[in-house]
């Protein structure tokens, strides 16, 4: 039994502070939506469940809300489908096959703000490589419409990597047999992929569902530093909404609230896909 | 060196009793196996001596002195794994001196020690390699090399053999006896099997469900087993077993498969259902009528070299035999069977413990 | 597909994925008057003008050294932590432990946003704002399910026969964790290394909350590049250039390794 002990004492270091630093700040965060609570004027007043009365009919949060569920359904679908495009044309055997994974892996390895720094720059409207490309003359950070789609692009860009690795992997390891099985039984390569290498990845591509879809709904770097939440509060997700009404308007009980709302949207999108697994395999 | 004493030792893990009042006395110097199928719970006794495993109730005693709560290293015992569990990350050289280093030994002790063992198991040109680059017998030898470095008093051996392939078994086992015979270091060897624990030791626990069913030497074991059990699991082919009954003249008359065969094992005065078991190597096959020999018909002949096991149908029971190879058997034809009476082993049928 | 159709693809997805910073790249070392002109060339004239300025008008010279500090001593910190907490899991019998691990794991699901605020308040109280050390502190934190998550997958293909071996050759639980786990799994931590390393390197929402000029690292001092009337795209292009580079570097190098570190466990199941 000793070494039972032994074992709590090593794992509890982490425990701690793994408590310490996220379960009770949440815990607080809770507290703090109770609350008005203005940190410059050191105003603190219990007010109950007032902040979330507020909430509900704050039309700007329901616009961050819609634009949150927007930004994440279409963004991890197209990583999801772009990811999967190139993690089967990167399964083939070719020369310079290492060298391709590393510079696939790029746009994970570059800092979130670099790169929408560097799309910024890339969409500008009067000098921007892409409006240049494309030889039109589109205000893309500038346009409601465009904006969230621009920022949807960055975020598919900086993220499809991720979802390739994975699937690469799990493309890995399917028996090749399988492939050998299917062409002697008569299939063709969209059979193959539809009946043998699809559901064989479904698994894989479960956990890279829910892996993307909880970093996509609590985006904040990328659209802030690209849009900032403009035009328009048309690319304002909750979390930059929840940042600003922190950290600008330093109003820490509306704030706390608005940020809850982003943890319990999280926390049940990871339940849900995590049933869906568990589900699936027993 | 030390004398392990093990008096009514139990193990639990959850509900279930792993070991159940075990009482063992390995003597000072010996060589001593506990043999059985897997998953009767000799790997829980091996890991409760090295202190790897705690006892749920008993006492485990070095020389008189009660180690229960010892770790292992304050027990002074070494051990070799079934995987050998050599350390990946180091040198053969590093993986033997671990032991010395971990007892803070000068390095000029190290290095004499390391190579006076490396000289011992053959293991000098190999000093310099990571176990990766090693064949399964050179990793074995390594394993023995980092066991007997620094002369624990007492050797635990779990399977070590059972990862190599049967020639190397066979020479590994006689390897170890020697080493033992010149090191005279207390040994405690488990395997599962039956041969291995023949070959080696010096005495034999054979273990069933957590419980001794008889400790004794290879030969005593071999030729009396305590039970059916033992008589099974002890020797190969395994041994014949036949219902019968014990009764008239005064108990000594076994029925037995239609027959009667007169014993002089039985003592008076017993009666009833019996097992009774001949082992294979006891029984001789011929094609020729014989003086006293049972007819029998020849089923299948499985040819070992120098003489042959025949499975034979006497009655309704399928049995095994042995033949000479010219003993003139053929599949499915006639032949006859002779035994001497005094090999017979007699098991009670309701306990399944020896008679006589 | 046929040989060239497919060599085509191949070209338009390293093109995709390597083109923007090489852009990048082209546009840090144009004079400034090439930069905003169509049609948009490649310089003719290279300079190293907007480096030099990086260095000397925007002191990031010290957000560099932050940087490396915070995300040197996270990894260190994180590796220690994270390391000794899975072979408590992984080697030793902790009650409960996969719901441990996955009690650790659903943690690395919390928002940041959702802990920014009173995490803030914490740090304020304590007098850590504007330091590195409120920065460590976090990063560790929120790394530590990453750096459990992939060692205690790593630790349990380890046999518990090597454990048991070194504790008969006299190690103590803590000198088997030392001597023997840490070094037989160097590549691992390495992995693991590289992987928190980046992810504090890269951190954005608590560097830019918490510091705001002596402890302010590379990410929020790009981010928040002074430019009210005309952005100095060169700087821009220039800086970014600087903080990417070295973990170009480090994922061109040990991409193997790094594909390892992020699919542990994923693909198992």
């Amino acid at each position: 039994m000793k070494d039972k002990e032994r074992g709590i004492r090593y794992v509890a270091p982490s425990l701690i502070v793994l408590t310490l630093v996220t379960v009770y700040p949440v815990l607080y965060v809770f507290y703090l939506s109770l609350h008005r609570k203005l940190l410059i004027f050191n105003i603190s007043k219990f007010i109950a469940l007032d902040n979330y009365l507020f909430l509900i009919r704050d039309e700007r949060f329901w616009n961050a809300l819609r634009n949150t569920a927007y930004f994440t359904g279409l963004s991890v679908a197209l990583e999801l489908l772009l990811g999967l495009g190139i993690a089967v044309l990167l399964n083939r055997s070719f020369r310079l096959k290492g060298a391709s994974r590393a510079i696939v892996l790029i746009p994970w390895a570059i800092p979130t703000v670099v790169s929408a720094r560097m799309w910024e720059m890339m969409f500008n409207t009067d000098f921007g490589v892409i409006n240049y490309l494309l030889g039109v003359k589109i205000n893309w950070l500038g346009s409601p419409f465009w904006a969230i789609h621009a920022a949807i692009f960055v975020d598919v860009w900086k993220t499809t990597p991720f979802v390739v690795i994975l699937l690469t992997a799990g493309l890995q390891v399917i028996p090749r047999e399988l492939y050998s099985a299917a062409r002697i039984d008569g299939a063709g390569s969209w059979q193959m992929f539809r009946s043998v290498t699809l559901p064989l990845l479904l698994p894989v591509i479960l956990v890279v569902l829910l892996f993307r879809t909880l970093d996509a709904f609590r985006v904040f770097d990328a659209v802030y530093v690209l849009t900032g939440g403009g035009p328009a509060n048309s690319t304002e997700t909750v979390s930059i909404y929840a940042y600003k009404v922190l950290f600008q308007t330093l109003q820490f009980g509306y704030g706390s609230a608005l940020s809850l709302v982003v943890f319990f949207c999280t926390g049940s999108i990871g339940i849900f896909y995590i049933r869906l697994m568990t589900g699936r395999r027993t | 060196m030390a004398e392990i004493r093990i008096i009514g030792v139990q193990k639990k893990f959850g509900g279930s009793v792993i070991i159940d009042d075990l009482d063992l006395v390995i003597g000072d110097g010996e060589f001593f196996t506990i043999v059985g199928p897997s998953g009767c719970g000799k790997s829980t006794i091996l890991n409760m001596i090295a202190g790897l495993e705690a006892a749920t109730g008993g006492s485990i005693l070095f020389d008189g002195v009660t180690v229960n709560n010892a770790s292992p290293q304050e027990r002074d015992v070494a051990m070799v794994f079934q995987n050998y569990a050599l350390y990946p990350h180091m040198t053969v050289f590093e993986n033997i001196a671990f032991p010395l280093r971990m007892k803070k030994a000068p390095k000029s002790v190290i290095a004499r020690e390391v190579g006076s063992v490396a000289g011992l198991l053959d293991l000098d040109g190999l000093l310099g390699r990571k176990p990766r680059e090693l064949s399964g017998g050179q990793r074995q030898r390594v394993a023995l090399g980092r066991a007997i470095i620094r002369k624990p008093r007492v050797f635990l051996m779990d399977e070590p053999l059972s990862n190599l392939d049967a020639q190397l078994r066979i020479a590994m086992r006689s390897e170890i006896k020697k080493l033992h015979d010149q090191l005279r270091i207390t040994t405690v060897y488990v395997t599962h099997d039956q041969s291995e624990a023949l070959a080696v030791s010096d005495r034999i626990a054979v273990l069933d469900r957590g419980r001794i069913q008889q400790c004794e030497t290879p030969r005593a074991v071999y030729e009396r087993p305590a039970n059916a059990f033992v008589g099974g699991f002890i020797g190969s082919p395994q041994m014949n077993f036949l219902d019968g009954s014990i009764g008239g003249r005064g108990g000594r008359v076994i029925a037995c498969n239609g027959m009667e065969l007169k014993t002089r094992l039985v003592t008076a005065g017993i009666s009833g259902k019996v097992t009774v078991g001949i082992r294979p190597e006891d029984i001789t096959v011929t094609g020729k009528k014989r003086e006293g020999g049972f007819k029998v018909e020849a089923m299948f002949l499985e040819p070992a070299g120098s003489f042959s096991w025949v499975d034979f149908k006497w009655g309704h029971h399928v049995m095994k035999g042995r033949s000479d190879n010219d003993a003139g058997l053929e599949k499915g034809g006639t032949a006859y069977i002779l035994f001497p009476v005094e090999k017979i082993h007699l098991f009670d049928r309701e306990s399944g413990m020896r008679i006589g | 597909m046929k040989r060239a159709g497919f060599y085509a693809l191949l070209a338009v997805v390293m093109l995709y994925c390597a083109g923007p910073l090489a852009w990048q790249l082209i546009t840090s070392i144009k004079l400034s008057g090439e930069i905003a002109v169509l049609p948009p060339l490649v310089s003719t004239n290279p300079t190293a003008a907007h480096y030099l300025s990086v260095f000397h008008d925007y002191s990031f010279a010290r957000y560099i050294l932050n940087s490396l500090i915070v995300a040197g001593s996270t990894t260190i910190l994180s590796l220690l932590l994270g390391s000794i907490c899975s072979f408590g899991l992984a080697k030793l019998r902790v009650p409960f432990a996969s719901l441990v691990l996955a009690f650790i794991l659903s943690v690395s699901m919390f928002p940041p946003i959702a802990t920014v605020s009173p995490l803030y308040i914490i740090i304020r109280t304590l007098g850590l704002r504007d330091t590195l050390a409120a920065l460590v502190m976090t990063h560790t934190v929120f790394s530590l399910p990453l750096t459990v998550w992939v060692l205690t997958n790593f630790f349990r293909t380890v046999p518990d026969d090597i454990y048991h071996a070194a504790r008969i050759d006299g190690c103590r639980p803590f000198q088997v964790y030392w001597k023997i786990m840490l070094p037989l799994s160097l590549p691992a931590v390495f992995t693991t290394a590289i992987l928190v390393f980046i992810f504090s390197w890269n951190e954005f929402l608590f560097a830019l909350t918490f510091t705001s000029a002596s402890a302010r690292t590379v990410p929020v001092a790009i981010a928040l590049f002074p430019g009210i009337h005309e952005m100095p795209w060169g700087e821009i292009a220039a800086a970014s250039v600087i903080v990417t580079l070295p973990i170009i570097l480090l994922v061109l190098l040990f991409q193997r390794k790094i594909v390892e570190g992020l699919t542990s466990g994923a693909v198992k199941g």
